[in-house]
This record gives C-alpha cells, sequence and structure tokens, in this order.
C-alpha cells in the first residue's frame, strides 16, 4: 500500500558534512556526501482506529534507512505507565535474526523517541516506530562479533523523527543525529563513511534538538537566561575511549554541523503540512 | 496479542457485496481485468543481490548473502539455499515482530518449493571443498506493504536478487590443496549464481457464486475470495508447484485453465525481470569502467533545490576543482591541505564508487607529511 505520490513524495538534495574538520578551523563544507530523503504514503487501510501510516526513507551517503509510524495504538504494554502515550520500536535488520545489537538500537531510539514526544497528550495509547535496514554502506566488524555501521544509528534516529512528525504525533521539537568519529591524532570526522571508520578509535553519536531556534543565523539566537535549548544534547552514546577535550570539541563540532541538517529537514518537512489536510485515520 | 487483532483492518459487509457483485460482471475495484498483472517495477540496490519490487501497493525487498558452511552429509557435493521471510510490521498492522506467522511460513515454504525443488539454483556449483565446504545461499525477504498478494511479488523478488548476485570467488590453496582462499572483490571479480531457469508463481483468487477466479488480488480482493491457489510456472512451460491450500473446492477444468493463463503471465514476467537484469548488470559493468574523477564539492546551502539541479552544480564546481588541484600537489603540514586532499579523495571515492580506487585511499590519510 505504498504510494509514492507526486504530491507527497519530497526530494530534497542534502549535503551533509563528510569531512575532516581539526578543532581550531570552523566548518569548511567541502565534499560532501549526498542524501536523499523520500517520503512515500502508505494508504491507510485502517478506516476504525487513527491509525497514521507513513513510510519515510533517508539516505545519508550510502545508508539508506526506512521508517514506518503506526499509531496512536489502543492500550500500552503491561509494564508500561497508562498515565502516558507509550513508544515502541522495532528494529528490522538488512539480513538475519534480531540479536542484542537490534535490541540495543530499539532501546536507543525509543529513548530518544520518546523524549521528544508529548506523552501526556494521549494517555495509554502506543505508537510502533518500525525501522527497516536497506542499505548499511558495508559493517565494521568489531571485536565484538557485531557488525556496526556507524552511520545506521543516526540515520534511523532523522528517519524515524520525520516519520513521527509526517504521522501527527505531538512532538516537542525535532532531533536531528549524527555520527562524528575520532581519530588517533586528534582529528574529528563527522559522518564517517567505511573506510574512514576503520581508522577511528573511537565514535561518538549525538542527537540534538531541532528547534526554530537552531536553525537560525548565529546573530538573531536569543538566550533565555543561560544556555538555549538548542544547545542540549538529547543523547549522545559513545563507543571507544577519548580524552574529555576531544569529547567537547567533537561537541561542538557536531553541533555546528547539525544546524544544517536542522535546516533540511525542517525544509523537507514543511511543504507537507499545508497541502496535506489529514493523513490519519 | 490482543492489541494487534484490535487493530486488524476489517471490510464492511456492504464493500463486501461490492466487490463480489462487480466480479460478477468481470469487473474489479481497481479497474483491472479478470486476468490482468498489475504493474511490476523491479529495482535494484547498490550491492549485488539486493532487489526491490513493487507490484501495485505490495512491496517486497529481497536481500542475498552467502557464507562458506560445512555441507549436509547426505550432499556432500551441493551447496544449500534458504529462504528467510520476514513479514516486517510495516506492512500491515495485523502483523507480529517475532516468530513468522502462519502465513509468512506458508510464503517461504512456496518460494522454497519454487526455487530449491526445481533446482532453478544450481547447487552442485556452490561446491568449494567436497564434504568439507560449500557456500550456503540465503535470501531474505522483508515485506514492506501488504497490497494483495505477497508470494507473487516475492517471488520476483527473490529471483531478481538472486540474478543479481555475485559470490566472491575462492579457489584452493595451501600445502595439500585444502585451504580455502577466499578473494575479496577487488582482486578477482565475484561470480554470478547459476540459475537454470525461472520459476514464477502466479497466484489466482476464486470466489464463491459464479463468480469466476481473478489473477493478483489486491488485499480488498484477498479479504472477499473464498479460495487461492499459486501455481509456480517457468518460461519453458514445466509446472514448478502448485499450492493450493485448502478455501473453496474447484472444479478440474477451472484448474486447467488457470495453469493456461499461468503459463503466459510466466512468459510476460520473465521477459520483464530479465529486461531489469539485464539493464542493471549493463550499468554495473559501466560502473566498473575506471574514469578520471571530477571532484565536486558541493555547497550546502544550496540544499532546497530538487535533483535536477545537481548536475548544474558541476559548473559551480569548475572554479573549487581549479582550486583544490594546485593544493594537492603541496604536501606540507598545512591543515588545510588534509581537508582538501581528504576531500579529493573522498569524491573520488563517491565518483567512481568502486572499491578498486580505494586501496590508495587509507595510506595518504598519513597526516604527519
Amino acid at each position: 500500500m505504498a504510494l509514492p505520490v507526486g504530491l507527497k513524495v519530497s526530494t530534497s538534495l542534502f549535503l551533509c558534512p563528510h569531512l575532516s574538520i581539526y578543532s581550531f578551523s570552523y566548518l569548511i563544507l567541502l565534499g560532501l556526501a549526498i542524501a536523499f530523503c523520500f517520503v512515500y504514503q502508505l494508504v491507510a487501510i485502517d478506516g476504525l482506529s487513527s491509525s497514521s501510516l507513513v513510510l519515510f526513507v533517508a539516505c545519508l551517503g550510502d545508508t539508506k534507512v526506512l521508517a514506518a509510524v503506526y499509531g496512536p495504538k489502543a492500550g500500552t504494554r503491561k509494564n508500561e505507565n497508562p498515565e502516558k502515550a507509550c513508544i515502541e520500536v522495532i528494529w528490522k535488520p538488512k539480513t538475519g535474526q534480531s540479536g542484542k545489537l537490534e535490541k540495543e538500537y530499539e532501546m536507543i531510539l525509543k529513548r530518544t523517541l520518546q523524549s521528544i514526544c508529548i506523552l501526556t497528550i494521549n494517555p495509554n495509547t502506543m505508537t510502533s516506530v518500525i525501522i527497516q535496514v536497506v542499505d548499511d554502506d558495508g559493517a565494521v566488524s568489531t571485536a565484538y562479533f557485531c557488525h556496526f555501521t556507524n552511520t545506521l544509528l543516526p540515520c534511523a534516529i532523522n528517519a524515524a523523527c520525520a516519520a513521527l512528525v509526517d504521522a501527527g504525533i505531538p512532538l516537542k521539537h525535532l532531533a536531528v543525529a549524527i555520527c562524528c568519529g575520532l581519530a588517533e591524532s586528534g582529528y574529528v570526522i563527522l559522518d564517517p563513511t567505511k573506510l574512514e571508520e576503520q581508522k577511528m578509535k573511537a565514535f561518538i553519536y549525538l542527537v540534538f534538538p531541532n528547534s526554530v531556534l537552531s536553525v537560525l543565523p548565529n546573530g538573531s539566537l536569543q538566550k533565555k537566561g543561560g544556555e538555549p535549548l538548542e544547545h542540549g544534547i538529547i543523547t549522545s552514546f559513545t563507543q571507544g575511549s577519548m580524552s574529555v577535550e576531544d569529547y567537547l570539541h567533537c561537541l561542538e563540532r557536531g553541533r555546528a554541523a547539525t544546524s544544517k541538517m536542522s535546516d533540511f529537514l525542517r525544509r523537507s518537512l514543511q511543504p507537507q503540512l499545508p497541502s496535506d489536510s489529514s493523513k490519519a485515520g | 496479542m490482543e492489541q494487534r487483532l484490535a487493530n486488524t483492518w476489517r471490510l464492511t459487509v456492504n464493500e463486501k457485496k461490492f466487490i463480489e457483485t462487480a466480479l460478477q460482471s468481470d469487473l474489479r475495484i481497481d479497474g483491472r481485468r479478470p486476468f490482468d498483472y498489475r504493474k511490476v517495477t523491479i529495482k535494484f540496490g547498490k550491492e549485488d543481490g539486493s532487489a526491490e519490487v513493487q507490484l501495485g501497493h505490495t512491496h517486497v525487498m529481497a536481500f542475498v548473502t552467502a557464507q562458506l558452511v560445512q555441507p549436509y552429509r547426505d550432499r556432500p557435493n551441493e551447496g544449500t539455499l534458504a529462504i528467510y521471510t520476514e513479514f516486517s510490521p510495516m506492512a500491515d498492522p495485523s502483523f507480529e515482530p517475532g516468530r513468522p506467522g502462519e502465513s509468512a511460513v506458508e510464503l517461504g515454504r512456496v518460494i522454497d518449493r519454487g526455487l530449491r525443488e526445481s533446482r532453478a539454483v544450481d547447487t552442485e556449483s556452490l561446491c568449494v571443498l567436497s564434504g568439507k565446504l560449500v557456500w550456503a545461499i540465503r535470501v531474505d525477504l522483508h515485506i514492506l506493504d501488504n497490497g494483495g498478494n505477497l508470494v507473487d511479488a516475492a517471488n520476483i523478488a527473490a529471483l531478481a536478487a538472486l540474478l543479481t548476485f555475485r559470490r566472491p570467488d575462492c579457489s584452493l590453496g595451501g600445502e595439500d590443496g585444502q585451504e580455502v582462499i577466499v578473494h575479496p572483490p577487488e582482486v578477482r571479480e565475484p561470480l554470478p549464481l547459476i540459475i537454470h531457469h525461472l520459476p514464477i508463481a502466479v497466484s489466482f483468487a476464486f470466489f464463491g457464486n459464479e463468480s469466476g477466479m481473478v489473477i493478483d488480488p489486491t488485499h480488498h480482493e484477498e479479504a472477499v475470495m473464498c479460495g487461492r491457489m499459486t501455481a509456480t510456472l517457468n518460461a519453458n512451460g514445466d509446472v514448478c508447484a502448485i499450492q493450493k491450500a485448502g478455501g473453496e473446492g474447484v472444479l478440474q477444468s477451472v484448474i486447467m485453465h488457470c495453469l493456461r493463463i499461468a503459463s503466459v503471465k510466466a512468459g510476460d514476467i520473465t521477459e520483464n525481470i530479465k529486461k531489469a537484469v539485464d539493464s542493471y548488470n549493463i550499468e554495473r559493468a559501466l560502473k566498473k569502467v575506471k574514469r578520471h574523477s571530477t571532484s565536486k564539492p558541493m555547497d550546502v546551502d544550496g540544499a532546497g533545490s530538487n535533483s535536477k539541479e545537481k548536475h548544474n552544480f558541476v559548473h559551480q564546481k569548475g572554479i573549487n576543482t581549479e582550486r583544490l588541484k594546485p593544493v594537492d600537489e603541496e604536501r606540507n603540514a598545512n591543515q588545510n591541505d588534509n581537508k582538501e586532499d581528504e576531500t579529493k579523495l573522498l569524491e573520488t571515492n563517491r565518483e567512481t564508487k568502486d572499491e578498486k580506487n580505494f586501496i590508495g585511499a587509507p595510506s595518504s590519510w598519513n597526516v604527519n607529511s
């Protein structure tokens, strides 16, 4: 029931930073990987409940992930708080059975999405987010017997966030995710490819809030008593060891880069809102 | 579990009656005639052995991977082919994650019988060391969207993926010739699988009250139908498998009629698949040709434009390219150079999309020049 409708397809060229950056210099955006975002609409088969079905494809370079959102559906799982809405994440790997790595991804995604959704609006409901990995740009096999590709998780978070927006699930703000790789020499590389991954000693996954203020140019940032909201971090997930300075450098670089990504995400989601009256139900 | 059942979509009685009545006059709700197939679109992924098929609203993806394993004891000279079906909850709210349900298992078995038991894929060529190591081919089918007739779509996806899959070349080496060396794709060109014929599954739906039968039922028609039959045939007219699991009884003459129609449809679909695979192979061969890279640094602020403008970027980049090249030649410890070197290499990597050119890349990462 997927329907790539001319109205709803938003193909935007997204160029994300794909380059080594040393700590002093500011972001020089040369050499960028192309990311496309396609939106398909699953035809709503469910006439009874108000399920919103949305399929969102996010590609970051060669990594491609599909995200679909079903919900809100009635009833939560047994252990969940019925006073709040619940989010369920199902991660489907490209080949093979779901294992521990997939469970870990599901957990990270669930907690990240829970912090951006307004859970008090629809109590005692469940929203399912299903992630399907289509292309993972090769994998880095580590010593832990698990293939871990480093742009998968940020790609999935971006896709899931966009799918939630398209489905109309109430959100506090958007989220934008990025992966930073740290080389031995102290270089920070954003969004590393498969080859670059092999040279990294550590990785950091960061998810930043993507509110309107974060995409405004620097001059008009308004600080409300202390740090602005968009300097917060929703999720930080690290692999490997690094010094505190390196981590803080990565944070700054990542935040600077995500302002461009935030802009792109907003722009690609926007045309859908006014023209599309209701996909739900 | 109750939640899933509660979320199952049900057709109203009015809709059911409408579909049945329309079929009595040979009208289908999507405007097709009773023996018309929906449009089949076959797309291939970046890697070898991944295919995506769209049959109307039904959306299926197939991935093929291979691994070296020990063979079965009673078949020491043959490789294995295994089909795994995943009914993703994305496809339908009633699909549960976790263990495959009844229909998932049935789908897997029908495709398995068509492919493996009819010896479409040659398993003897998958043997590396008799009795010790053989290639095990694994086909993962992901159902992404349920628009009806999953079997046919999944079958086409599996075939397309198997036809474009390339397994690594391996040779025997070592002192006693017992060691197997698997060559990476950069060193030796990977080999395609040997596929003798293409078994195509064609599904029929039977309706009671003299409504007759239709081919390629949609989701709505599947909810109304009384019985279904899947016939797997190849273009040579061989019947590879027939699956009619319960449902309404039909006359023998009807079954024979179905088989005749199915053989015609199988021929059409085979043509379709072969055309798509051929164009993919041509593209793949073109990619292997090493071309002189044109570095394309791109401006992120132009990111509001649609993909047509991508081609216009080349003009802008001409200037940037000139700037990069002379810098490339100097090898000092200036940070800018390293950035731009990296850029040039990254762009080269992206341009050619061929791992043969990557061999130089890691070494030039050396920052302390």
